[in-house]
């Protein structure tokens, strides 16, 4: 799991994830996600490059926006592959994490 | 065995090292001390041979100076012609017993060396006259140490008398000359004359060195020798004494006594052992010292060692300065006693955890489940000790049957007590009755109420009427359930999209519900089974899972459950499981009290 942070001029942080967020990379991802969580307010996770997420990956991503709401701020999941996406959909967790096609719509979020 | 010590080894090796240093030393040192020994031998023999050779040459000088006045003295001619003794030899011979201290002879021989006067008491054997007449043709003033046959040696010297060309007769005159070496050899000890018949001594009383070098006498070489026992050391020399012909005749045997100058060299010597001894005791004393302190850290890891054999990880070793070897092996004992200590605290996790699964399993109920119209089998096989998964098969009053699985994100102690918190708030709201919707959005309140691990679990839960066989369920966030409508015929029972438990409080939950007919199954499972892994890595995935499902048609749900376990073990084909599987079948049977039941 790698993990790219990119804060633009807006002031949202977009988050690359490469790999797999399994229980290994769910391990990789808490502490960078909790110092996010920390920092910053609207936060967009690029999960393109993501080919797995397991339910422990979800509760690193849950953890994360859920300290974003509580300072009015959020979390957005950007073009995650068809098997991510039929998990996030699954657990019912896109009810709290809105999922979004393109980096535009996600921006869009938090205009 | 008996195991002797490290520090004791090498005091051992110490010791006898440096007990041959020393005696290298010592050796090395008598060595130096007999040379010297040898040297001073040299020089006393050395010494006692000039001493003797300067005697002899000193009297034989005086005697021949008088030998020669006697014989041109006409009172010798007239002598010789009157063979008598008269006045003027005796007088002569006083005047040289005077000079010498000891007693001289004076003989007046005729031409055949018959002696026709003579005087004094020293008397040379015949011999001796014929061997001096002879040597007075050759040489001038011949001289002899000649054997007395009283004992003792006699310096002998011999003159011609002539009357014109004509030899006459002859003087000789001998002096004891043991008496003269006497007066000079005063500082001996003993001092005697050896010959091969016997000794003479002349001064002291150790007939025993006497003895001693009259086996080997008059070999004509000189020589030292040390003799004595340990009260008594004697330092002895011998010089051999020849006659005038370079004969040996017999010895001068010179013993000194040593014993003081030994005693002396004794009491050095032991002083030296006494030191070497005592250099030796501090140096092993030392060297002891240095061991226990070098080490004394072995013997705390040592104790640390044996403590940790008694169960007791507790006592550390401190930081110690040590030899290198010593420090590494401290040091190692001390990982040893980490990692001891970590094992066991992991053991006592293993003993809490063996003791949860325990728990987890008594929380588990009864897999099978049979009642008219309605069969269950339920199985969850934990990927640790402890797992996030459950399921559950309860009755409640009105009759209906509750099945649920529950798959909490996340494995270990804290998921497996949040699946038994779940579990047991979805059962006692259940049997508080109420519609299902509203039994799990009042569950999700109560798991996000208290969580602060964040926690959620994703869960299926359907209410069973086996009498109708009305399913009514809610997917909260779980996996889809298979359904097997006719033999072969398969579908999934698509989410609703509902939000797993535990994260947002107000969330509503749909209903979904479905219609069984006899024969009817249903799969639910958790993510164990379509996640399985191969060696590889690879996933089952939702459409090869639906497919194992499809091969288990005609199974009762006991069966299906062990098939579909039996596939996921061929799956993974050794690849050990990475997350909990729980499966759940159920059936609807044909009620065998249909003719008292409606259709539907």
């Amino acid at each position: 799991m790698e993990i790219e942070q990119t804060e633009t001029e807006t002031g949202v942080l977009v988050v690359n994830l490469d790999g797999r967020l399994d229980v290994a990379g769910a391990a990789t991802a808490d502490m960078p996600f909790s110092v996010i969580a920390g920092s910053y307010e609207k936060v967009v996770v690029d999960l393109q490059k993501v080919e797995f997420i397991a339910s422990i990956g979800i509760r690193v991503l849950i953890q994360c926006a859920r300290r974003l709401a509580q300072k009015g701020g959020g979390m957005v999941l950007l073009a995650p592959q068809e098997t991510v996406e039929r998990v996030l959909t699954t657990t019912g967790i896109d009810q709290l994490m809105p999922i979004v096609a393109t980096a535009d719509e996600a921006h869009a979020r938090f205009a | 065995m008996r195991r002797v010590s490290l520090g004791a080894r090498i005091a051992v090796i110490a010791v006898v090292s440096i007990a041959a240093l020393a005696t290298v030393l010592v050796t090395v040192s008598e060595i130096k001390a007999r040379l010297q020994a040898n040297r001073f031998a040299v020089e006393q023999l050395a010494s006692d041979a000039d001493l003797f050779e300067t005697i002899r040459d000193l009297d034989a000088s005086i005697m021949r100076r008088i030998a020669a006045q006697l014989a041109r003295d006409p009172a010798t001619d007239n002598a010789l012609v009157a063979q008598v003794q008269n006045q003027l030899v005796s007088e002569r011979l006083d005047r040289i017993r005077t000079r010498l201290g000891v007693p001289v002879s004076a003989f007046v021989l005729d031409a055949d060396g018959t002696p026709i006067v003579q005087s004094g008491t020293i008397r040379p054997a015949s011999e001796t006259f014929e061997l001096l007449v002879g040597l007075v043709a050759q040489r001038d003033n011949p001289e002899t140490i000649a054997p007395l046959p009283s004992g003792g040696f006699a310096l002998v010297v011999a003159d011609e008398v002539r009357r014109g060309d004509r030899i006459t007769g002859y003087v000789v005159l001998a002096s004891d000359f043991g008496g003269r070496l006497q007066t000079f050899f005063r500082s001996v000890e003993a001092l005697a004359l050896v010959t091969p018949e016997g000794a003479l001594m002349l001064s002291g009383s150790q007939q025993s060195i006497a003895a001693q070098v009259q086996d080997t006498c008059c070999s004509g070489a000189q020589r030292a020798t040390t003799t004595g026992t340990l009260n008594s050391r004697s330092f002895v020399t011998v010089l051999p004494i020849v006659d005038a012909l370079e004969r040996p005749i017999g010895e001068l045997v010179a013993a000194r006594d040593v014993t003081n100058r030994s005693r002396g060299e004794l009491l050095v010597n032991g002083l030296a052992a006494l030191t070497i001894i005592l250099g030796v005791l501090l140096a092993v004393g030392f060297l002891l010292r240095a061991v226990r302190l070098s080490f004394r850290p072995l013997n705390a890891a040592i104790r640390v060692l044996e403590t940790m054999l008694h169960g007791d990880l507790s006592v550390r070793l401190r930081p110690i300065t040590a030899t290198r070897e010593i420090g590494a092996l401290v040091e190692a004992v001390e990982k040893l006693r980490e990692g001891e200590e970590a094992r066991s605290r992991l053991m006592v996790l293993n003993t809490q955890l063996a003791a949860a699964r325990n728990i987890q399993q008594s929380l588990l109920p009864d897999p099978a489940y049979q009642t008219d119209g309605l069969s269950i089998y339920g199985s969850m096989v934990p990927a640790e000790e402890v797992s996030g998964d459950f399921f559950d098969i309860f009755e409640i009053d009105s009759g209906e049957v509750y099945v649920l699985i529950g798959d909490v994100a996340g494995k270990g102690i804290a998921a497996a007590m949040f699946a038994a918190r779940a579990s047991e708030v979805i059962r006692t709201l259940a049997h508080q009755g109420g519609t299902i919707d509203a039994v799990v959005a009042a569950a999700n309140a109560e798991l996000c109420a208290r969580n602060p691990e964040g926690l959620f679990v994703s869960v299926f839960v359907a209410m069973l009427s086996p009498r109708t066989g009305h399913v009514r369920y809610v997917n909260a966030g779980h996996c889809p359930p298979f359904v097997e409508t006719q033999p072969g015929a398969l579908r999934v029972l698509e989410p609703d999209g509902n939000i797993v438990l535990g994260i947002m409080p107000q969330a509503v939950y749909k209903t979904g519900t479905l219609q069984m007919n006899a024969g009817e199954r249903v799969l639910i499972y958790s993510d164990g089974f379509d996640e399985s892994q191969n060696r590889d890595g690879a996933f089952l995935g939702e459409e090869k899972a639906l497919h194992v499902f499809g091969t288990t048609t005609g199974l009762v749900p006991e069966a299906t459950v062990g098939a579909v376990m039996g596939a996921i073990r061929d799956f993974a084909d050794g690849a050990s499981q990475s997350d909990d599987i729980t499966l759940l079948a159920f059936q609807r049977t044909e009620p065998t009290n249909s003719h008292t039941s409606p259709a539907h």
